[in-house]
């Protein structure tokens, strides 16, 4: 099953619509992504990229452009 | 009543090596927080008597050694959020002028992007002075607590040292501190509820865990769990984090002897989980406003009968030994205003006595106040105090008087477990946090069998989670600016 998407995952977790995040959107900039959207989202990162959830990438994924890297860098990898 | 100071100084010298702060990195000992607290304090004193002192620190054993520090030097502290904005910081900087600044060197950085040199910084990572033998005689403060206000500009609540003792001797009566406790340390140093866990464990030789990392602050179940704590103190939202993060489980709380929250209503189902994984575990619901210092109600629950005490929150007990509640200026004598009455009444707000006049009642403009009005309606229902809502939420729609606080009751009341509800663009609204799908043609009629038409909202908006502020308070604010239009 192929991986979702940085979008899919933050949109899945927060339960918001896709169309409501852009690459400003993070911790505290979007109205659902706060300290409870970030545990859902941390969940999801480590059920779906395998991602260890700890204070540094905790502190790294608050954004969705972080995201969005690290996800690039798995594809890259994994290809 | 005793002091702080000589209640910490007394506890150190019997407790020894006797671990006062705990983290992953290590423990420090009463005997070692006692001669951080003495050489601060010397370090102090050799820049002024009796000094004003910003305490710039994360939580840490620095940070709360400090405050002792101060107070041992005769002083008073305002502590500082170092996470919050830049412009945050600096309001309170500006407004408190400290005559010393105690944090690290990020503090210099922060000092410097204020315009202001690292003359007035005392850098804890620094070699520090010989210890201070003897307290000097307390200040008439403690500490000066900054609040967000309502213009934006913060404002500073001046608690009183005989308040925060009068505080720290009766929390010392109702959670039976021993030194076998150990304790969570959740608030920010910034906000009161840390007063709570910083002076009622290192002032009774428990054992304080503060909880600064990333993961600890998202999962907190995993800290109660991995350091065994006895003792758990949060705003209520905090448990809605250990429910979703599935942590509310006999695994994770059984170490729990006592839960006690204050900052906002707490939910039936917050305590419906706390007991379901912890059977024997005791509660308390607290209440107060920071000028209050820190809560002046206490209403212990149990799981044999937390649910008399549950209506669309939960009850928020009776004032503490001391303090006098009373219900003014409403319908009837079981509802109105909260009015506090008692020693834990601050002093009024730091340097604004129009704002102190306005809110804090006393014998004439130079006398402490007596009394605070608190702005927050209550009602006495089958004996049991309830928290309504701020009295500055009354609104007007189509010419109607209308609380917000009632509307969001009322939704409460319909199955909605987190609500607030705002005006904007002169239409009202409502903000629901819902675990689930929601139907709101059933919702909106069962509102109407709740509040007149005009006060059931037109504008209904799903979150699986509300936003918070950094105090984990509902952030009523950021929605208003997300869904206002110009």
């Amino acid at each position: 099953m192929p991986l979702p998407t940085p979008l899919e995952l933050i949109a899945a977790a927060l339960e918001c619509s896709q169309d409501s995040l852009n690459e400003h959107s993070g911790l505290a900039r979007h109205p659902q992504w706060d300290s409870l959207g970030h545990l859902r989202i941390m969940m999801a990162l480590e059920d779906a990229y395998g991602i260890s959830i700890t204070d540094a990438s905790i502190r790294e994924f608050e954004t969705f452009s972080a995201i969005l890297a690290a996800y690039a860098l798995a594809q890259k990898s994994a290809g | 009543m005793k002091d702080v100071v000589d209640l910490f100084l007394t506890v150190a010298c019997e407790l020894g090596e006797h671990p006062a702060v705990a983290t992953d990195d290590g423990r420090v000992t009463y005997t070692e927080l006692s001669l951080r607290v003495r050489s601060i304090a010397a370090a102090l004193l050799e820049r002024r008597d009796a000094p004003r002192v910003l305490i710039h620190l994360p939580q840490c054993a620095d940070a709360y050694a400090t405050m002792f520090a101060v107070l041992m030097a005769g002083g008073y502290y305002a502590p500082v959020n170092t996470d919050a904005p830049f412009a945050r910081q600096r309001a309170v900087l500006d407004k408190f002028n400290p005559d010393v600044v105690v944090g690290t060197a990020a503090s210099a950085e922060f000092l410097s992007a204020c315009g202001l040199t690292s003359d007035i910084l005392i850098d804890v990572g620094q070699d520090l002075p010989a210890p201070l033998p003897k307290p000097m005689l307390p200040g008439t403060l403690a500490y000066v607590l900054f609040t967000s206000g309502s213009t934006g500009i913060p404002k500073g609540v001046m608690v009183g040292r005989s308040g925060l003792n009068h505080y720290v001797s009766w929390c010392h009566r109702a959670m039976n501190v021993t030194h076998q406790d150990r304790w969570s340390q959740h608030p920010n140093i910034a906000f009161d509820l840390s007063v709570l866990d910083i002076f009622g464990a290192l002032c009774a030789g428990a054992c304080l865990y503060p909880l600064g990392g990333a993961k600890d602050r998202l999962f907190p179940g995993d800290a109660i769990r991995r350091h065994q704590l006895t003792i758990w103190n949060s705003v209520p939202s905090v448990m809605t984090l250990i429910i979703r993060a599935q942590h509310a489980t006999p695994e994770f709380l059984r170490s729990l002897r006592l839960a006690t929250f204050c900052g906002e209503p707490l939910l039936p189902e917050h305590l419906k989980a706390l007991f379901d994984a912890a059977p024997d575990l005791s509660v308390h619901n607290t209440y107060g406003p920071t000028e209050a210092t820190v809560s002046c109600t206490l209403l212990p629950l149990n799981s044999n009968m937390y649910q008399s005490a549950c209506r669309a929150t939960v009850a928020i007990g009776e004032a503490i030994e001391g303090m006098e509640l009373r219900l003014e200026g409403g319908d009837n004598a079981n509802h109105g205003e909260i009015v506090i009455y008692g020693p834990q009444v601050a002093r009024g707000y730091w340097r604004d006595s129009e704002a102190t006049q306005a809110a804090f009642l006393s014998h004439s403009p130079q006398s402490a106040p007596y009394a605070y009005r608190t702005g927050d309606l209550a009602e006495r229902v089958d004996g049991q105090l309830y928290f309504l809502g701020r009295r500055d939420t009354q609104v007007k729609l189509m010419g109607h008087r209308l609380e917000l606080e009632e509307v969001n009751a009322a939704l409460r009341r319909c199955g909605v477990p987190q609500a607030c509800s705002a005006v904007i663009n002169g239409k009202l609204h409502a903000f629901l946090e819902l675990p689930g799908p929601v139907n709101l043609d059933r919702l909106k009629s069962d509102l109407l069998l709740e509040l007149e038409a005009f006060a059931v909202p037109g504008h209904f908006h799903l979150f699986d989670r509300l936003p918070r502020n950094m105090n984990d308070k509902i952030d009523v604010r950021s929605l208003i600016e997300a869904f206002h239009t110009p």
